[in-house]
């Protein structure tokens, strides 16, 4: 192919004749002092609050302190070239990110712009990143279940779409692999996951990402990553970005167009991982803009920090199309504490939480959640029905145990009940362990805590528990698939369900004793 | 910008003090021309900042400065208490906030031209009126040349800039073929 040069020449001067002179009309102020981050501009007496800035070198520049003469602006990009006299210019826009179905798949910085080196991001819409939450009329109640594939969370601690649930623990007790494995059980169930990294190793991040890539998550995820090498006002936005992505896929039908009644929204579920840095993050910011310290040195408004953002998850009434937007925000504990100020202030937003225990961990029980502290508010709504009726007795079980297991340390003889429940409880703890990456559909779930609940596991070894829930499995994909399959389908257990039910327990325990006999001779 | 906050509180304490605007007028007048002075003239800093010249002969001096001047009396007490507080080295800076105080109460903004090139007159004076025009207040008109500009011009009220200088209409010929 051939380019006339006279032929570009044409056309660029049609379009330099065709250009329109104008006066352009600005706002401008100018730098007073930059560091670390922060300018102090002089003028821009109608900036808004949270509006964005434009500064030479394209940097950009968010107004977050409006005083009586200057103007104290987080400064975004290559802040070392900004000196004073700098001209500022406002752009009347309050700070957005790209939004929209091009961003599925990518890893993305705070600002949207992509990380992973698969070329740029064609969006057409941008969502401001800090939005008003959806209001009372626009909402209905959380019902509709969220599985997260694993056992003793979806039997215990259901979470709903459009719920709170906050992930809490020491380091190293396994938060990320929760938020992770949910992520991972969202596969086909038309759900868009957000996973922000906020403050955390580029390492993690990588990991996190190459994780979602092997399972086959990636395609249907955003990783929005502001990790601790970026400055404070990146880790700050980060999670609002996230939360602004994921409100285009709530607030829009797969069309584009806006959600209604006959063009539904879609679900989406937000990980924040996590907020403990991000607060730390925003104290760096708010000390530095010269905010007036208080407890622990956070700023006054940190509370509302992190409420602002958590209201935004929601599950919308049909007549708004019906999405909905599940946060899982992620706190780290220091030894265990959960009543230091962060972790409390996240307890309350949030509509329960899933306590995760260094101790459960390295005595062998993972996912470490501690069945006693965690809950969730919504509770058995958020359940099929199946489900909350085999869950019932677990959770009481359970806590009779622990009673009793703190009671029996003390070796004296115990009499036949209590032997038979600290049996019950030995078994119970040991069939709610579960592999990373391994998540479980409900009706297995709902089969294999039915047997437990029910004593099927009472007069094997504890470690024997283990091959009986992988056989149990084997057997449900072959002989049992028609079980699972009503289970699926009524997705509540009647009468006849329970007979079936026990009828295919048997059958196949009477198989597994058998063998588990002849291979010990 | 601590030095602005305390100018300010300097300038609308002397201008709460005086007692009628053509006072204001006079010590104005008086005020800036003080500032140029220091300036210009090495002397008169070393008066106003340096720590070597002892209060009293400060306080002295100044003093003689208003008296030739002819300065009313609250502006003489005026710089007797600057001197006491140990202020008297801000004195431009109170000087500017004095002006821009007076001019807010007197309803006149101060507007800057930039041009690539020295205006005569007769365009000077229209851009005032157009500028006059555009503020709805009464505009005093400051022109600075910078060939950096090109051509056209561009003015500026406060924070506000009207921008029809060349140097920013090819910028955003370039940008719009950079997008396209």
């Amino acid at each position: 192919m051939q380019i006339k040069v006279d032929e570009i020449s044409r056309i660029i001067r049609q379009q330099i004749e065709g250009y329109e002179r104008r006066t352009d009309l600005a706002e401008v102020g100018t730098v007073l002092a930059v560091g670390d981050g922060i300018g102090r501009i002089y003028g821009l007496d109608k900036v808004m609050a949270g509006e964005l800035l434009e500064l030479p070198h394209g940097v950009m520049g968010m107004a977050l302190n409006l005083e009586e003469d200057s103007v104290g602006a987080v400064l975004l990009g290559e802040t070392v070239r900004i000196k004073e006299g700098d001209e500022v210019r406002r752009t009347r826009r309050i700070m957005q990110v790209p939004a929209g179905e091009a961003l599925i798949g990518r890893v993305v910085s705070a600002l949207g712009e992509p990380l992973d080196g698969k070329g740029p991001i064609h969006t057409k819409t941008f969502m401001p990143v800090e939005r008003i939450a959806p209001g009372v009329v626009e909402r209905v109640p959380v019902k509709e279940p969220l599985q997260t594939g694993i056992k003793a969370i979806d039997s215990m601690i259901p979470i709903g779409r459009g719920q709170r649930e906050l992930i809490i623990g020491d380091r190293q007790t396994g938060k990320t692999a929760i938020a992770l494995d949910t992520i991972l059980n969202q596969k086909g169930r038309d759900v868009v996951c957000i996973y922000v990294a906020i403050g955390q190793k580029q390492s993690t991040v990588a990991q996190v990402v190459k994780t979602l890539e092997e399972h086959g998550a990636l395609e249907y995820t955003i990783v929005v990553s502001a990790p601790a090498s970026a400055p404070s006002p990146l880790q700050y936005l980060a999670p609002y970005a996230g939360c602004a992505m994921g409100e285009y896929f709530q607030f829009q039908g797969a069309d584009g167009r806006p959600a209604g009644p006959s063009n539904p929204g879609r679900a989406v579920l937000c990980v924040y991982d996590d907020l403990s840095k991000h607060a730390a993050a925003y104290r760096e910011m708010s000390l530095l803009l010269r905010r007036p310290p208080g407890r622990e040195a956070y700023p006054g408004d940190v509370f509302y920090l992190h409420s602002r953002l958590l209201e935004r998850a929601s599950k919308l009434s049909p007549e708004n199309g019906g999405g909905s937007l599940t946060a899982l925000p992620v706190i780290e504990t220091q030894a265990g504490d959960i009543s230091t100020y962060i972790p409390t202030n996240v307890i309350s937003i949030t509509d329960g939480q899933i306590y995760l225990e260094s101790d459960l961990f390295y005595s062998g029980v993972r996912p470490a959640v501690n069945v006693g502290l965690s809950v969730s508010r919504v509770g058995g709504n958020a359940q099929i029905k199946a489900m909350k009726q085999v869950a019932g007795p677990l959770r009481l079980t359970l806590a009779q145990y622990r009673e009793l297991a703190a009671f029996a340390q003390f070796g004296s003889d115990l009499d036949r009940a209590t032997q038979a429940q600290l049996n019950r409880g030995r078994r119970l703890t040991e069939i709610l362990k579960q592999g990373q990456f391994a998540p479980l559909p409900v009706e297995r779930q709902i089969v294999l805590i039915y047997a437990g609940t029910n004593g099927y596991l009472d007069d094997l070894e504890v470690a024997d528990c283990l091959p009986f829930e992988r056989e149990l499995y084997r057997y449900l994909d072959t002989a049992g698939r028609d079980l699972v399959q009503v289970i699926a389908r009524k997705g509540t257990l009647d009468d006849e369900m329970k007979g079936a039910m026990k009828k295919a327990l048997d059958e196949f325990k009477a198989g597994f004793t058998a063998n588990l006999a002849a291979s010990r001779g | 910008m601590t030095d602005r906050t305390l100018a300010v509180r300097y300038a609308r304490a002397l201008y709460a003090a005086l007692p009628d605007p053509s006072a204001a007028e006079r010590a104005g007048e008086f005020l800036s021309a003080l500032a140029s002075a220091a300036a210009e003239s090495a002397e008169l800093r070393d008066v106003l900042r340096n720590p070597a010249v002892s209060r009293p002969d400060r306080k002295a001096l100044l003093q003689a400065i208003a008296d030739s001047a002819g300065a009313a009396r609250e502006v003489r007490s005026f710089l007797a208490v600057l001197v006491d507080h140990g202020r008297a080295g801000a004195l431009p800076e109170i000087a500017e906030a004095f002006r821009e105080l007076k001019d807010e109460e007197a309803g006149v903004v101060t507007a800057t031209l930039t041009t690539a090139f020295a205006l005569p007159s007769s365009l000077e004076e229209r851009a005032r009126r157009a500028l006059e025009r555009l503020s709805g207040k009464k505009v005093r008109l400051t022109c600075v040349v910078d060939p950096a500009v090109l051509g056209g011009a561009s003015a500026r009220i406060g924070s506000t800039v009207w921008d029809g200088s060349l140097r920013s209409q090819l910028a955003a010929v370039r940008r719009r073929m950079a997008e396209e």
